[in-house]
């Protein structure tokens, strides 16, 4: 989690994997498969489409953002619902108020809203074939 | 914190975090209430007869029977961290060598704010027995009405409402019956 703190970020730069191209050789292969299976999405590919619900991931920007606002948020629910409760002269309000901000803050954090996936992965173009060779 | 489960795992450790940290300000913050109420404590009548306990059915000994009036507000006591009030009545005295006594002899949970202005005329709940078991040579005895503040979170506190002006002598035993 280093990265994360550092503030001044260079836009992100990977290359991608390496096995794109092998993996286009392998669909192909699927022409061999019984027509129904194309007609509807298969188990795998409904499986995938849901771990990817479940995991709802954000970007390293948002990633970044979630936990500032964790942070100060808890901090500042903390101390405000001491205060809360000191002024009221009850411990039913400070918990009151202390357990409605930790569920507003999980409402506001956990889903993956689009405020966290505005700073994509920026990935660099596929090397070609012919640059490669000229390399070697 | 790239999945949803890194993130509720991130908020549910700083949640330990902070609830430790409220909680540890909550028990702090009953040294701020410094209140010492205080009211006043009569002996009404004390007897003492011999009788025997159901304990030691072949041994003679002195039951003492004591009547008090209690009065005191404690309303104060009630802060946003108190939960309940212990209050007991207790004799204190030192017999003649030298063992300092403290006996309850009464007690009762104050639960509410609005129950904390007490005015009561009692009796003892528990049997006031000397442990040699008689009250013949036992000096003249101070009572007592202290209380026991139990708070949500932190520490018990102790303190003394009220206590007889006078030491109250212990009368000749008589068959009450």
């Amino acid at each position: 989690m280093v990265w994360a703190q550092n503030k001044q970020r260079e836009p992100r730069q990977c290359y991608k994997k390496q096995n794109v191209g092998e993996e286009d050789d392998i669909s192909t292969n699927h022409n061999n498969l019984p027509p129904f299976t194309l007609a509807m999405p298969s188990l795998d590919e409904l499986k995938s489409k849901a771990n990817e619900i479940l995991e709802g991931k954000i970007d390293f920007e948002g990633q970044n953002k979630v936990e500032y606002i964790v942070r100060i948020w808890m901090t500042a629910a903390t101390i405000l619902s001491f205060v809360i409760g000191f002024a009221l002269q009850s411990l039913k309000a400070t918990f009151g108020a202390f357990s409605l901000s930790v569920i507003l803050l999980s409402v506001l954090v956990v889903p993956p809203w689009g405020a966290y996936n505005r700073h994509p992965v920026q990935w660099l173009p596929l090397k070609s074939q012919t640059e490669k060779e000229k390399s070697k | 914190m790239h999945s949803i489960y890194s993130r509720i795992n991130n908020i549910s450790g700083i949640l330990s975090t902070c609830l430790m940290v409220l909680l540890l300000g909550i028990s702090l913050s009953s040294f701020v209430f410094t209140a010492d109420p205080k009211g006043s404590l009569e002996i009404s009548s004390i007897q003492v007869s011999p009788g025997k306990a159901r304990r030691y059915h072949n041994k003679n000994q002195d039951f003492a029977f004591v009547q008090f009036n209690v009065s005191a507000d404690l309303t104060p006591l009630f802060n946003w961290n108190t939960k309940q009030l212990f209050l007991y009545v207790g004799a204190e005295y030192t017999d003649n060598k030298g063992v300092r006594n403290e006996v309850v002899i009464w007690d009762k949970i104050v639960r509410r704010k609005e129950d904390a202005d007490i005015n009561i005329q009692g009796r003892n709940k528990y049997a006031f027995r000397e442990l040699s078991s008689t009250f013949r040579k036992a000096p003249p005895a101070h009572y007592t009405l202290k209380y026991n503040v139990m708070p949500y979170v932190g520490i018990l506190t102790y303190g003394e409402a009220a206590r007889t002006i006078e030491p109250v002598a212990f009368p000749e035993s008589r068959d009450l019956s």
